[in-house]
């Protein structure tokens, strides 16, 4: 069996050095890392990330093989080389995949006009209760 | 008598889908009739005879199915409906506040476990715990039935094999005026309760107060597109660091985890909760000293072997981490800790274990 480690004492000593150094831990707090989760997760309607997003989506749907090639000359004819010889491959699943994004944004474009044409009605019920009941 | 496993995911690599397939074989070298049936199996040469649940055949009265539970599933509902005899495998669920905010559906899926779990708590004959943690953990759903502990099964030959030799080669080994800079581990998925915010934070403590061109490897999987693995990202651009300096391995070979544990100096982790934590036993192998938070089953996997704190303060873990790399008498006692603490965990041990506890069981009609 192994000696005993005095592992509080070396805990204790630690604890005195950094109050006698008076170091405290100036730096930004994980808490304090908002990455906006409200897109993803989201448990109410907000129009300005619907358009947002909308936008989007509209602008990204379509996905192509063609990239900026970086690195010197030789590692970008390199890289071209493999390009081309896995284009008969790489393509036809783009396509594909941009067939199903295209059908998507169309879904939510026409959600988007939907939810416009509703909120439109709304207001016009709203505006005719509103008078019957000035009337009334 | 056959005795057969049932779960609703299986894959090699994950700490459940490992423990299963060991035991098939330890089941089969006892000579019973067995098999695995998962809902979701995947496909790798060390799944290729598992199968579908609905391709389990009809069980008997005397029929052992063995349940191994760590998630929410539709299957923990359908477990209770076997007319067999039940052994539950317990290898906890991780409360689901961890992933509020972060993945609803991770959220609902742990909710959805933890209700699963009361729900069996008097329908199963007999329990296997990973740990006493786990145990108590079930006493307070509500189980009554006897509850054995067993580590879960680790074949560590498999670690001896020979790590890539490119990623030893080529792993940067930054030197300042002579000077190695050491390498800090930790492995497993990228997930909130393994808190690997915590981590990074005391790196960076550790990196401006003792050694600039130090290293942090998380060896685990992750979705790019994970909303805490998105914060962690931006936590580690906003506090400086390179992918060079603090790297996210994602899905990576078994053999280049290996590179990684024979590459690093000590292991951090910083998790809140953990049902048993193979990685530990594992840094063990590897002769890693071991900074751990005392945290649900943390301690106990340890017991004694690790440096186990129970302050996060990023200040005072630096200087653990420092501790840990510099001070050889600390790290010498450590080392032979672990090597203490691995007896327990090692196959030939918990095999026998397992088989005590199966026949015990299997007398007890």
């Amino acid at each position: 069996m192994a000696q005993e480690v005095n592992v509080e004492q070396i805990m204790s000593q630690i604890r005195e050095e950094i109050k006698e150094k008076g170091l405290t831990k100036d730096m930004l707090s994980f808490d304090d890392v908002i990455v906006d989760t409200s897109n993803m997760n989201s448990d109410h309607f907000e129009k300005d990330i619907f358009a947002e997003q909308l936008d989007k989506v509209n602008q990204s749907w379509e996905l192509t093989s063609y990239k900026i090639l970086h690195g010197n000359k030789v590692a970008v004819v390199f890289k071209k080389v493999i390009r081309k010889m896995l284009y008969f491959l790489i393509d036809p699943i783009l396509a594909d995949q941009s067939d199903f994004n295209a059908s998507n944004v169309r879904l939510m474009n026409q959600l988007s006009s939907y939810i416009e044409e509703r909120d439109a009605k709304i207001k016009e019920l709203e505006q005719r209760i509103a008078e019957l009941e000035k009337k009334g | 008598m056959r005795i057969f496993q049932m779960l609703p995911n299986l894959s090699f690599g994950d700490a459940v889908g490992n423990d299963t397939l060991t035991l098939e074989k330890l089941i089969r070298e006892m000579g019973y009739e067995t098999g695995i049936f998962a809902l979701r199996i995947k496909k790798s040469h060390f799944t290729k005879n598992a199968r579908q649940v609905d391709e389990m055949p009809e069980l008997k009265k005397d029929d052992i199915l063995i349940y191994h539970y760590s998630t929410g599933d539709a299957l923990n509902y359908k477990f209770a409906e076997y007319k067999c005899r039940k052994v539950l495998m317990y290898h906890n669920v991780t409360p689901p506040k961890f992933f509020k905010d972060h993945n609803d559906e991770m959220e609902a899926v742990c909710e959805e476990g933890l209700k699963g779990i009361r729900y069996l708590a008097d329908k199963v004959d007999f329990v296997i715990a990973d740990s006493e943690f786990n145990k108590s953990d079930l006493r307070s759903y509500g189980f009554t039935c006897p509850i054995d502990v067993l580590p879960i099964l680790i074949r560590f030959e498999d670690y001896d094999q020979k790590p890539d030799k490119k990623l030893m080669r080529t792993f940067p080994k930054k030197q300042d005026g002579g000077r190695v800079s050491h390498t800090f581990l930790f492995t497993g998925r990228v997930a909130p309760n393994k808190k690997q915010e915590d981590i990074m934070a005391a790196f960076y403590q550790y990196r401006k107060l003792f050694d600039k061109d130090a290293r942090l490897v998380f060896a685990g999987n992750f979705r790019s597109n994970d909303l805490y693995y998105e914060r962690l990202d931006y936590y580690k651009k906003a506090l400086g660091f390179t992918d060079e300096e603090v790297l996210f391995t994602g899905h990576i070979k078994f053999n280049q985890i290996l590179s990684y544990f024979h590459l690093a100096d000590a292991f951090i982790c910083m998790s809140e909760h953990e049902g048993f934590c193979v990685p530990l036993a594992e840094a063990m192998k590897f002769k890693i000293p071991i900074l751990a938070y005392d945290s649900t089953a943390v301690g106990e996997t340890l017991n004694g072997s690790g440096f186990l704190v129970d302050d996060k303060d990023p200040v005072f873990l630096a200087y653990c981490m420092h501790e840990l790399v510099t001070n050889q008498e600390l790290r010498k006692n450590l080392i032979a800790r672990e090597e203490e603490r691995l007896k327990d965990f090692s196959y030939e041990v918990v095999s026998e274990q397992f088989r005590t506890l199966l026949k015990k069981y299997i007398e007890t009609k």
